[in-house]
């Protein structure tokens, strides 16, 4: 079975130490952010900003309460980026989705593949970018950099399906106090390796609800790229068929006898 | 009165810098973008500097691809409003024209009706060409500026621009073909290539009304 992580948002506590240690451990520069009527600093991801929290902020029985969540990354188990790569520069090593930078093109196509909109341009290196589980960390037997950073063990890592028992576990136990409590990521877009404790339902925590990937990118990969260039094909037989039958029939010479040059 | 083998102006030279200029854009572009629509194409990837080089490339065009029919419609606007007039001047003559044709195209003899100074075929052609040019530019700017636009727009784009150089390739196999090595047209493609003249002859019964404006009738 391959590795994963799970978010409990319920035991965040909106620090962002995950934030700064997934800048530091991938050397990605700090990008300047602006107040934005929100405690929320990190808007969106970017081209260096492969993890952020949302601050989720509602009003609940004239009290404040956010919902944060972290995001990054879901590293699908099938997941779309790397079905619509034309370069195969994604793969999954051990449950993480990573890009190897050596054969992406910088084409962007993944971006707007993913369900969850995930991975960013960096114009910088024409690369698109996303979190890798620091599956380079991984390998060397070490947790990712944001679940190590983690203070109140909103992060686990581990095994998947041990993470998937644990989830239930807690939602079972959340269940009394919140009703609509879910783990999201079992089988939402196919099943992620990135699995979520949440207290309620996903659009609350700025996630999609249904993810997937839209009818025009699989109108584009099933129809469009497979079928379409056989229209080429024809038009160059045509016109290869044409040049030896108007030879042949010679009736297409004789229609320009009247000219000298038959060219 | 014109001799029949005196000859005259078909294309002009603006006519013609825009035309080959633009024609080396799309095969650079046309080949450097296959290396970015799959896989299949990774041999050519070395041409190019790899898939990295085939993108810069690719964007580089771009830019030539845009700025040279801006350049012709700049320097040259009443030419392209003329050209634009006569693509889509649509009369019976036309009409038979493009239902003869296949007939031709196979290489029976068929009488056509007289034509203008392009003629049926080549109006479809002069349509399409800057249709699909200007649908290729915008949603490969989309493409380039993805970030900026909304995502359904930029998954839009994908399909357009696949299916405007798909059809565009498409149509360059038939015009290059019809244009050069197709019985009678020879000519033509001399007067592309080089310095714009096709012979009055020639015009006379390739393109009749044309050859009547222009030498006036006999
Ligand atoms: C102004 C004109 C154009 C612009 C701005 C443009 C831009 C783009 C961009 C941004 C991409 C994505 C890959 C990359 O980032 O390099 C792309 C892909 C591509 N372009 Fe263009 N392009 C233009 C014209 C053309 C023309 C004239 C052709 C062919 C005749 C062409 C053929 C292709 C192909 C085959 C792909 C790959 C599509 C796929 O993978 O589905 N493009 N173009
Ligand atoms: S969330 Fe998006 S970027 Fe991450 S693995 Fe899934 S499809 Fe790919
Ligand atoms: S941007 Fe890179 S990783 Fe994404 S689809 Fe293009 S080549 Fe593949
Ligand atoms: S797993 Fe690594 S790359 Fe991904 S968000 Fe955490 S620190 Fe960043």
């Amino acid at each position: 079975m391959a590795k994963g992580y799970l978010v409990d948002t319920t035991k965040c506590i909106g620090c962002r130490g995950c934030v700064v240690a997934c800048k530091n451990w991938n050397q990605l520069p700090a990008e300047p952010t602006g107040f934005k009527g929100t405690y929320q600093t990190v808007a969106d991801f970017s081209g260096n900003t492969f993890t952020y929290i949302g601050f989720n902020e509602y009003e609940e029985n004239g009290q404040l309460k956010w919902y944060f969540t972290k995001r990054q990354c879901m590293h699908c188990l099938d997941p779309a980026c790397m079905k619509v790569c034309p370069q195969k520069a994604i793969s999954i090593v051990d449950g993480a989705v990573v890009r190897d930078y050596g054969k992406c093109a910088g084409c962007q196509y993944c971006a707007s593949a993913c369900p969850f909109h995930v991975p960013r341009y960096n114009t910088k290196i024409n690369k698109e970018t996303k979190c890798s589980m620091c599956a380079e960390r991984v390998a060397e037997g070490m947790l990712p950099a944001c679940v190590k950073a983690c203070v109140t063990g909103a992060l686990q890592f581990g095994e998947r399906d041990e993470l998937l028992a644990i989830a239930k576990e807690r939602v079972n136990a959340l269940k009394a106090e919140y009703p609509n409590a879910r783990v999201y990521g079992e089988n939402d877009a196919g099943g992620t390796s990135v699995l979520y404790v949440l207290a309620d339902v996903p659009s609350k925590y700025g996630l999609p609800e249904n993810p997937q990937v839209s009818a025009l990118t699989t109108a584009w990969q099933k129809y469009v790229k497979p079928y379409g260039p056989w229209l080429i094909a024809l038009t160059a037989a045509g016109s290869i068929l044409s040049f030896f039958s108007t030879r042949l029939l010679k009736v297409g010479q004789r229609a320009h006898e009247e000219e000298s040059l038959h060219g | 009165m014109v001799k029949s083998d005196e000859k005259i102006l078909k294309c002009s030279g603006g006519a013609r810098f825009v035309h080959w200029s633009h024609t080396i854009c799309w095969f650079v572009m046309l080949f450097s973008g296959l290396v970015l629509f799959s896989g299949w194409f990774n041999w050519l990837a070395p041409v190019f500097g790899g898939a990295d080089g085939a993108d810069f490339i690719h964007k580089l065009f771009a830019i030539f691809f845009i700025a040279i029919p801006l350049i012709g419609l700049f320097v040259k606007p009443r030419s392209f409003i003329e050209w634009m007039k006569m693509a889509f001047r649509w009369g019976k003559d036309e009409f038979v024209f493009m239902m003869k044709f296949p007939f031709d195209f196979i290489g029976f003899k068929v009488n056509m009706p007289p034509q203008e100074r392009i003629n049926a075929g080549q109006k479809i052609n002069s349509i399409l060409f800057p249709l699909l040019g200007f649908f290729l530019a915008l949603s490969g700017t989309i493409m380039w500026f993805a970030d900026n636009f909304p995502v359904w727009l930029v998954q839009l784009a994908y399909i357009v621009h696949d299916c405007c150089w798909i059809i565009g390739t498409a149509q360059v196999c038939f015009h290059a073909y019809l244009g050069s090595l197709h019985p009678g047209s020879g000519e033509s493609f001399w007067a592309m290539f080089g310095d714009g003249k096709v012979r009055a002859s020639w015009a006379k019964h390739h393109h009749t009304k044309w050859y009547e404006e222009v030498v006036g009738r006999e």
